[in-house]
């Protein structure tokens, strides 16, 4: 089999992973070595479905002796089926990032023998990449789950990221589709990587400077529409991750329907618009200071019309609107169409001058959205709207051309 | 008054030192064209010195981030960021880097020039497409539509220190040089590229890549374009 064929089955086999993220870990480049890296992340590239391409990600094979009922490469299923050799990985890698194709490697893989046999592949090729051809870029590394904690630390020192997926957020929800698989181990490989981390921080850390190890943190991935969880599981879930185990990102994957039978039962319409409004509610959970509980309310599912912060800001009417000069950050960050930066612009400006309807515009203010919510210089920029219900009537109205452009069967 | 100078930073800096004390009477600046304006303009020719003190009052009351989106407002392609620099530090010489808080329609676009010069600059850190020619060095042909070659270069010369880089803007007949850890910047008419052997065969592994990469579930070429705008596509390996 030649590289393009093998290239392009275990492209195949990868791309359902959503995590391309290149960022959280900054690094000159070096001289005698190739390569450096950004702390914002650099994207490459985006794909016809509108997705960035950061890495070049690929599985080092899809062979596998599991059986999970969503996933692409499952033993069950006839597809053609290809490995990589971790020489062949590592050239390609470096021809590719010497074109300014990609910001580096993000590799990850199906279980052909044993968790360790195949951990032991990807490090492998982590090393060849680090000390045979001296890169200095971005590494991203799946461990593969019920690997040795020994071997997991071994990798830790050679990437700039790992990740495990969680897959659901539910063990019992893991159990039935991803049988092979402990919710145990996942979690246990987690809070290993978080533990050597603290570990290695400088203030803990006896010795002169610490050794990298993961210093882009850990992610992982849900799957949103597979099985039977709801927004409430899904969120509740995240918010763990984040507090508990300081996980960088949780990312979110719309259910593809890969193989024969149909899993989920609700909410099949429209999955990517679920998959949206969970990311629009994770925003919330990360930049503007929302827990997870307040997002949803008395609700188990996001509300698919309204984005999550509509949604908050209706339900809790009795708040607004909101004196733009005087609320406090944290309030500003509630009102819907003030982002985190026109939320610091406001601040800082408001200490200069009064902000009235116009000169807010200005801040990047949404003001079609936040005119429901705000009052500025006791100006109330649209005759007021006293009944959520009517507010929520003409919002909704607004996000339908959204609603249309993400249903898989206006994709279709 | 329209006012008129060389061109150059430095011509720029002397011109706000020059007209700080009619600021209020500034209706345009530009660059001197060759041409007689019908219009009177102000011809303001560079001075070293007068530069040097408003680039060091610069760095020293309004920081080096904002020496930083000076020089990058400079290279924007908006007819109006000359003005804008002129206007915006002239404003702050009256309340130092809170100016950039004021909600002033100068000071507004001053920041958007400068923020739609990094925005590219960013995108083309990515979006660059290295060729390898038969020689070993690596070329890289873009148009951007602001002047970003002398951001864009120093992120690759620090990526890439064992290269030769050759970057070209086609649109202002621009290189960049990068090599055994030198920047150079020089105007060249046009480059008759030679690519190495291998070059074909790795541009093909990278679309095999990129067209399988895509899910045909979640096609939306809108939010594809949205992201890459049609005018980068002509030097995107992937889209030929």
């Amino acid at each position: 089999m030649d590289l393009a064929e093998k290239l392009a089955i275990l492209t195949d086999a990868a791309k359902y992973d959503v995590s391309c993220a290149s960022s959280g870990s900054e690094k000159k480049g070096k001289k005698g070595s190739i390569g450096n890296t950004a702390a914002s992340g650099i994207c490459h590239t985006w794909t016809s479905d509108g997705r960035c391409i950061s890495l070049l990600k690929l599985l080092y094979t899809n062979i596998c002796c599991y059986d999970c009922a969503y996933c692409i490469n499952r033993r069950s299923n006839d597809i053609p089926r290809a490995s990589f050799t971790p020489e062949e990985l590592a050239k390609l890698t470096i021809a590719f990032y010497r074109r300014n194709y990609i910001e580096g490697l993000f590799l990850s893989s199906a279980v052909a023998i044993g968790a360790d046999h195949t951990m032991e592949r990807l490090i492998r090729v982590a090393e060849l990449l680090r000390n045979q051809e001296r890169f200095n870029g971005y590494i991203h590394i799946k461990i593969i789950p019920g690997a040795s904690p020994t071997l997991v630390q071994r990798l830790g020192y050679l990437v700039d990221r790992v990740s495990v997926n969680i897959e659901f957020p539910t063990s019992r929800e893991l159990a039935l589709l991803a049988p092979d698989k402990e919710a145990a181990s996942i979690r246990s490989s987690m809070l290993s990587i978080r533990d050597k981390k603290i570990e290695l921080l400088p203030a803990l850390y006896r010795g002169a400077a610490p050794p990298r190890f993961v210093p882009a943190g850990q992610s992982t991935q849900m799957i949103v529409g597979a099985g039977d969880s709801d927004d409430r599981d899904i969120l509740t879930c995240a918010e763990a991750l984040y507090q508990q185990i300081q996980l960088k990102r949780v990312y979110y994957s719309a259910y593809v329907p890969v193989n024969q039978h149909v899993l989920s039962v609700g909410s099949i319409q429209a999955p990517l618009l679920r998959e949206h409004r969970v990311y629009q509610a994770d925003w919330l959970m990360r930049f503007y200071g929302f827990e997870a509980r307040e997002i949803l309310g008395a609700r188990d599912f996001l509300d698919l019309k309204v984005d999550p912060k509509i949604a908050w800001a209706i339900d809790n009417y009795h708040l607004f609107p909101m004196d733009v000069n005087t609320a406090p950050l944290e309030m500003l960050l509630r009102i819907p169409g003030i982002g985190p930066r026109s939320a610091q612009r406001i601040l800082a400006s408001r200490r200069l001058v009064r902000l009235n309807y116009d000169t807010l515009k200005k801040t990047g203010t949404v003001m079609t959205r936040a005119r429901y919510f705000l009052t500025a210089d006791g100006q109330r920029p649209y005759p007021s709207l006293n009944d959520p219900g009517k507010v929520y009537r003409v919002l909704s109205g607004m996000d339908e051309e959204n609603f249309k452009q993400l249903s898989f069967l206006e994709a279709n | 008054m329209h006012c008129v100078f060389d061109g150059s930073f430095d011509g720029l800096m002397t011109l706000v030192f020059d007209t700080y004390k009619s600021k209020d009477d500034i209706d345009a600046v530009s660059e001197y064209s060759g041409v007689e304006s019908l219009l009177p303009t102000f011809y303001f020719p560079a001075c070293p010195d007068k530069a040097r003190r408003v680039k060091a009052y610069i760095d020293k009351s309004l920081g080096v981030d904002f020496a930083f989106m000076a020089r990058a407002a400079f290279l924007s392609n908006r007819e109006t960021r000359f003005r804008a620099i002129v206007k915006t530090i002239h404003l702050s010489c009256s309340i130092g880097k809170a100016v950039l808080d004021l909600l002033d329609d100068e000071v507004l676009n001053f920041i958007a020039c400068q923020r739609e010069v990094n925005w590219e600059a960013h995108r083309f850190m990515g979006i660059l497409r290295f060729k390898q020619m038969n020689d070993g060095s690596m070329l890289a042909v873009f148009s951007p539509k602001h002047n970003v070659m002398t951001l864009v270069l120093p992120h690759f010369a620090d990526r890439f220190p064992e290269e030769y880089l050759l970057l070209y803007d086609e649109e202002r007949h621009l290189a960049g040089l990068s090599g055994q850890g030198k920047l150079r910047f020089v105007e060249v008419e046009s480059i008759a590229p030679q690519e190495s052997l291998q070059e074909a065969e790795l541009q093909n592994l990278w679309r095999v890549f990129f067209d399988h990469l895509a899910i045909r579930e979640r096609f939306n070429p809108r939010l594809q374009q949205q992201h890459l705008p049609k005018y980068t596509w002509k030097n995107l390996t992937e889209m030929q």
